[in-house]
C-alpha cells in the first residue's frame, strides 16, 4: 500500500520516530533503530564536560536515518533559534524539533515561544517540527508559519503515561492540514497504536524504549504497534454501540420455540 | 591571558589557537564543535585562528535526546 508520510519534501517510510536520550549505551542506539525500523532519529545539543569527554553520538547513527537536533534547553525563542543554528552548522541537516520548555516540574513546551521560533528559522529555510501543547490555535499559527508538522504531547516528557491529550489531539488530527506527530509520554505500545489509529501521522517514542527491560525489543514492539495502528486508521474503524450487535444471524437456529 | 570557555573564567597561554586549546583540555577534535563570541567556527579555522583575551568559547557536542 502507498501509504507515504511526506515531511519537509522527504518520503518517510517509517511512522515511529525515535529519541536517543536515556540509553544506557549508546551501541544500543542502532540497535534500537534497526529494530524499531526508523528512519527520523532526535540528538540534542549540550556543552563537552572537560572532566568526562563524551563519544561521539552521531557515530552510533545510521546513514540512511534522518537526524533531527532538538532545542532542549532553550528557555525561550532566542535559545531555541541559536541551538538550531548551531546544530545546522555542525552538520545534522536543516530538520530541528523546537523545543522551549521554561518550566521545570511538567516541562511542558512553551507555544508562544516556540512559534516565535518556528517564525524565525522557517525564514532560515529549516525544515521545522515544534513540540507543543495540543492547542488548536497554537497549532494553527505553526502551520501558518511554516511548520511542517505540529507535534503535540501525550502526556508529559518522560512520564509513560500515555495519550492522555487525546481529546484535544484528536482535534488537531481533524483540523490542521500538517502531520500530527505525538511525542512525549507515550509509554507502551498499545498507546502508540491508539495514537495512529485516530489518525496520528506518526509518534515519536524515547522513554519507553530506552528504559525498557529491553530496550531493542521494546522497539520492535513500538515499531509492529505504529504499524498496526496505522492501518487500523486506514480501514477506517467500524462504529462502536452502547448494545449489543450479534455476528452471526439471528435466524435459523437448531431450536424448536 | 584569560578567556571564557563553556562559561568558566579560565587562562589560557596567549596566542593559543582553538586546537592548542582544545588538545590541552584532551578533548578528541573530531567530536566537537567550538563556538568563538557566538559564531560557529569551521573545523579548518581551528589551527590557525588565535584566540583573543575576553573571548568567549563554547565547546559543544551532539549527544542522545529526545
Amino acid at each position: 500500500m502507498d501509504d507515504k508520510l511526506i515531511i519537509g519534501g522527504k518520503e518517510i517510510e517509517s511512522r515511529l520516530f525515535i529519541g536517543t536520550g536515556k540509553f544506557a549505551r549508546y551501541d544500543l542506539i542502532p540497535e534500537v533503530i534497526r529494530a524499531a525500523k526508523a528512519q527520523v532519529v532526535t540528538v540534542a545539543l549540550r556543552r563537552v564536560d572537560f572532566n568526562n569527554p563524551g563519544e561521539n553520538m552521531l557515530e552510533y547513527l545510521p546513514e540512511n536515518v534522518i537526524v533531527m537536533p532538538n532545542t532542549s534547553g532553550a528557555r525561550d525563542a532566542q535559545e531555541a533559534i541559536r541551538i538550531a543554528r548551531v546544530a545546522r552548522a555542525a552538520g545534522c541537516g536543516n530538520w530541528v524539533k523546537i523545543e522551549v520548555i521554561s518550566d521545570q516540574k511538567y516541562l511542558l513546551p512553551d507555544n508562544f515561544e516556540t512559534l516565535k521560533a518556528v517564525e524565525a528559522l522557517v525564514k532560515e529555510g529549516f525544515t521545522v517540527l515544534p513540540y507543543m501543547s495540543p492547542d488548536l490555535m497554537a497549532a494553527r499559527r505553526m502551520a501558518e508559519a511554516g511548520a511542517a508538522a505540529v507535534m503535540p504531547l501525550g502526556a508529559p516528557i518522560g512520564t509513560n503515561r500515555g495519550l492522555k491529550t487525546r481529546e484535544l489531539v484528536q482535534i488537531l488530527v481533524s483540523e490542521i492540514n500538517l502531520p500530527v506527530i505525538v511525542d512525549a509520554g507515550l509509554g507502551k505500545p498499545s498507546e502508540a497504536a491508539e495514537a495512529m489509529e485516530l489518525g496520528a501521522a506518526a509518534v515519536l517514542v524515547n522513554t519507553a524504549i530506552a528504559t525498557a527491560n529491553n530496550p531493542v525489543l521494546m522497539a520492535q514492539a513500538f515499531g509492529e504497534a505504529v504499524s498496526a495502528g496505522r492501518k487500523a486508521y486506514l480501514a477506517g474503524p467500524g462504529t462502536s454501540r452502547q448494545v449489543a450487535e450479534a455476528s452471526s444471524p439471528l435466524t435459523g437456529f437448531l431450536r424448536n420455540k | 591571558m584569560m578567556v571564557k570557555i563553556n562559561g568558566t573564567t579560565c587562562e589560557i597561554p596567549d596566542n593559543s589557537s582553538i586546537t592548542g586549546m582544545l588538545t590541552a583540555r584532551k578533548q578528541p577534535l573530531e567530536t566537537v564543535i567550538v563556538l568563538l563570541n557566538d559564531e560557529v567556527i569551521t573545523r579548518e579555522k581551528w589551527g590557525s585562528l588565535k584566540l583573543s583575551s575576553g573571548d568567549s568559547v563554547e565547546v559543544v557536542r551532539l549527544i542522545g535526546g529526545g
